[in-house]
């Protein structure tokens, strides 16, 4: 039975590329190249394989600023069949909360769906907090942290990937899915799909359209970088007089 | 004077800066934004799937079979063959980038794929359309491979000295020869084999005479006669190949008999920007390295970019290598745009970025030092892999003749071998 599917798609700041200023430690957002949130490559990823094996159709849905539409480039040519923006002016995003209700707003405008897939968190801020709140809202069964996925005609199922152990869990259809990286590996778009990829529509909602009320309840104040410094110690001889020395060096900090 | 035409001297000065060409729009460098997505996705896979098995490749002269066939369903045999036969559709500056970031990582790996090209190409602008269709879908699908044998001991840049000889016969024609430093003899299924035809009639006419012929390795009397060892491009394999009666169709027979020269000539002409951005890619790569190691390395208690002869090495390494790069892209915009002057342009970038990327192959083992000749530095192979760039597809002595004969011709309408 073919799904048609929703995957989230978000463009972030390339956090490899990110530029902090060495004396006082801030991180500078300028300049700094965006990209797809890697694990939404792992999502998309999942999303192409049940639609090779059922059929259906891809839609991905991304709010960000015109700067997304190479995100959203990447998501077609990978094979995503259609793609919408809900465009905003705001560079720096909004929070959880507030994409959410963005969301809710922009589904209402899409043709119908049975699952949406997203990442268990976007590599940028990374809390997470997206794909329980959506279900919560619309009311829809969340299958998450999802490192296998299936549909067998009646129900989705696959193993969620928790701290020690898998669980395998199902719910009927429609349903919000969030996966961890796991679950595929993405794949590389060939040079013409690429080419496909830039000439296929990206339908645009710009997010006044929606007349939400949605202000933000904090302000982020600034980003710091955490700097780790290294002991460098090195430990020489065999290794069961390295074994002992390193046991020695870690019972005395009280790690051990 | 030769030419007493005050004309032309008046058409060199009366240009100005934008001679040889017309105006300064000819000097654009255009880019798509497919360009650069197919350059990243590229790169990915360069850095995932090539990066890790680089040393495995060195030490054992072979690529892995999952790796070639990784990049066979990802379509890189199929580049530059057209969306109508299946290929990707990818234009010259495709090309450029495609190569440039696989050298970046495997110069050899660039050579495996892109000596398809010597293949394709003549049968692209001179095969039938039966001939296409029966060779160019299964190559670009990466079901079969292919290579192109022109080059025999006694004939190198002298394409018109080739002794491997083609005589009519009733099922076709009776190919018989030897041919040497066939990059990728080993794996192709499907070879053009240049063939004189007719004897050589005069001197001056040595050229005319050569018909190209689409052998496949199955024939009766086709065989790999011999590997050579060489010193770089690890993983890519040359080969000395042996026609002993060799017969095939006429319907085997690439264009009009006589024609070879001419097109072996065309061929070489569009190969010649895929391997100035092979170059290009070495170059590049040294480079980052070279940046990485000075700013890291500390030698008299100070970083080894703080030194000023290490950053006079640099500074001239990043000067030929941005200068090799916009003529590498440069010389592609104009072959995308159908301009004849392409081929003065190419043969500009081919000699140019080979050379470049030499200087700073050898200059990177000064900045390395030591570590520069160690194997696992990776460093040195580069060194090994970049010669051979400076001889094929058109020795750079060749290309300096080529440059100015072009240039001539394009400019001025002048031939200067009739002068």
């Amino acid at each position: 039975m073919p799904l048609d599917m929703i995957v989230l798609v978000k463009h972030i700041y390339d956090e490899d590329q990110l530029k902090v200023d060495q004396t006082t430690g801030s991180v500078s957002l300028q300049g700094v190249p965006g990209k797809v949130s890697s694990f939404d490559r792992n999502a998309l990823e999942a999303a192409l394989r049940l639609r090779q094996k059922l059929g259906g159709t891809i839609t991905t849905l991304t709010v960000g600023t015109d700067e997304a539409n190479k995100s959203i480039r990447e998501a077609l040519a990978m094979g995503a069949d259609n793609a919408y923006l809900i465009r905003s002016n705001v560079a720096t995003g909004y929070d959880a909360r507030q994409t959410v209700e963005i969301l809710i707003g922009a589904l209402s405008k899409i043709p119908r769906w049975d699952v949406l897939i997203c990442a268990e968190g976007s590599t940028d801020f990374y809390t997470s907090l997206l794909p329980g709140m959506l279900a919560e809202r619309l009311n829809l069964p969340l299958l998450s942290y999802m490192r296998s996925l299936d549909f067998d005609g009646r129900s989705l199922r696959g193993d969620r990937s928790l701290e020690r152990k898998l669980e395998t869990v199902e719910c009927s259809l429609p349903a919000i899915v969030s996966v961890v990286s796991e679950i595929c590996e993405p794949r590389i778009p060939t040079l013409l799909q690429i080419m496909a990829a830039t000439k296929k529509q990206i339908s645009k909602i710009d997010v006044t359209e929606l007349g939400l009320q949605i202000p933000p309840r904090y302000k982020l104040e600034g980003m710091l970088v955490k700097t780790v410094t290294r002991k460098r110690q090195i430990f020489e001889g065999s290794p069961s007089e390295v074994a002992l020395k390193l046991y020695e060096s870690l019972s005395k900090e009280g790690i051990i | 004077m030769y030419w007493s035409e005050e004309i032309k001297v008046t058409e060199i000065n009366g240009r100005g800066m934008v001679f040889p060409f017309r105006s300064l729009s000819d000097y654009e460098i255009k880019f798509k934004p497919e360009h650069e997505m197919f350059r990243q996705v590229v790169r990915e896979f360069a850095e995932k799937e090539i990066a890790p098995r680089i040393s495995y490749i060195e030490e054992h002269n072979e690529v892995p079979a999952d790796l070639v066939n990784k990049m066979l369903s990802q379509g890189f045999q199929g580049i530059s063959i057209p969306q109508e036969y299946g290929g990707q559709g990818g234009d010259q500056v495709t090309l450029a980038i495609f190569s440039e970031e696989i050298a970046r990582v495997s110069p050899a790996i660039v050579t495996l794929m892109g000596a398809n090209g010597l293949f394709v190409f003549p049968l692209l602008f001179y095969g039938s359309e039966e001939q296409k269709r029966r060779y160019l879908p299964q190559i670009a699908r990466g079901e079969k491979r292919s290579a192109h044998a022109t080059t025999e001991a006694v004939a190198g840049s002298d394409v018109a000295g080739i002794q491997t000889k083609a005589e009519k016969v009733n099922e076709g024609w009776k190919i018989n020869g030897r041919k040497a430093f066939i990059s990728g003899g080993d794996v192709a299924d499907y070879f053009v084999v240049l063939a004189r035809t007719s004897p050589i009639a005069n001197k001056k006419e040595r050229w005319k005479g050569l018909t190209f012929f689409i052998v496949e390795r199955e024939r009766e009397g086709f065989h790999v006669a011999r590997h050579m060892e060489k010193m770089g491009l690890k993983g890519s394999h040359i080969v000395e190949l042996q026609l002993d009666n060799v017969i095939v169709p006429d319907s085997n027979r690439l264009g009009p008999e006589g024609e070879g020269f001419k097109i072996a000539m065309e061929t070489y002409d569009h190969g010649r920007i895929g391997v100035a951005a092979q170059a290009l890619g070495i170059a590049q790569v040294l480079f980052e390295k070279c940046l990485n190691y000075a700013m890291q390395r500390t030698t008299f208690e100070r970083p080894l970019i703080s030194h000023q002869i290490i950053d006079a090495y640099l500074a001239d390494m990043a000067m030929k290598l941005v200068s090799a790069r916009q003529l590498v892209y440069w010389s592609a915009t104009l072959a995308d745009q159908g301009r004849e002057e392409y081929k003065f342009a190419a043969s500009l970038a081919k000699a140019y970025a080979t050379e470049a990327a030499e200087w700073i192959a050898e200059k990177a083992i000064s900045i390395y030092g030591g570590a520069g000749v160690i194997v696992e530095t990776q460093v040195e192979r580069f060194l090994r892999d970049v010669e051979i760039t400076k001889v094929y597809e058109g020795a750079n002595e060749i290309q300096r003749l080529v440059i100015i004969r072009q240039l001539l011709k394009l400019s001025l309408g002048v031939d200067v071998m009739s002068m």
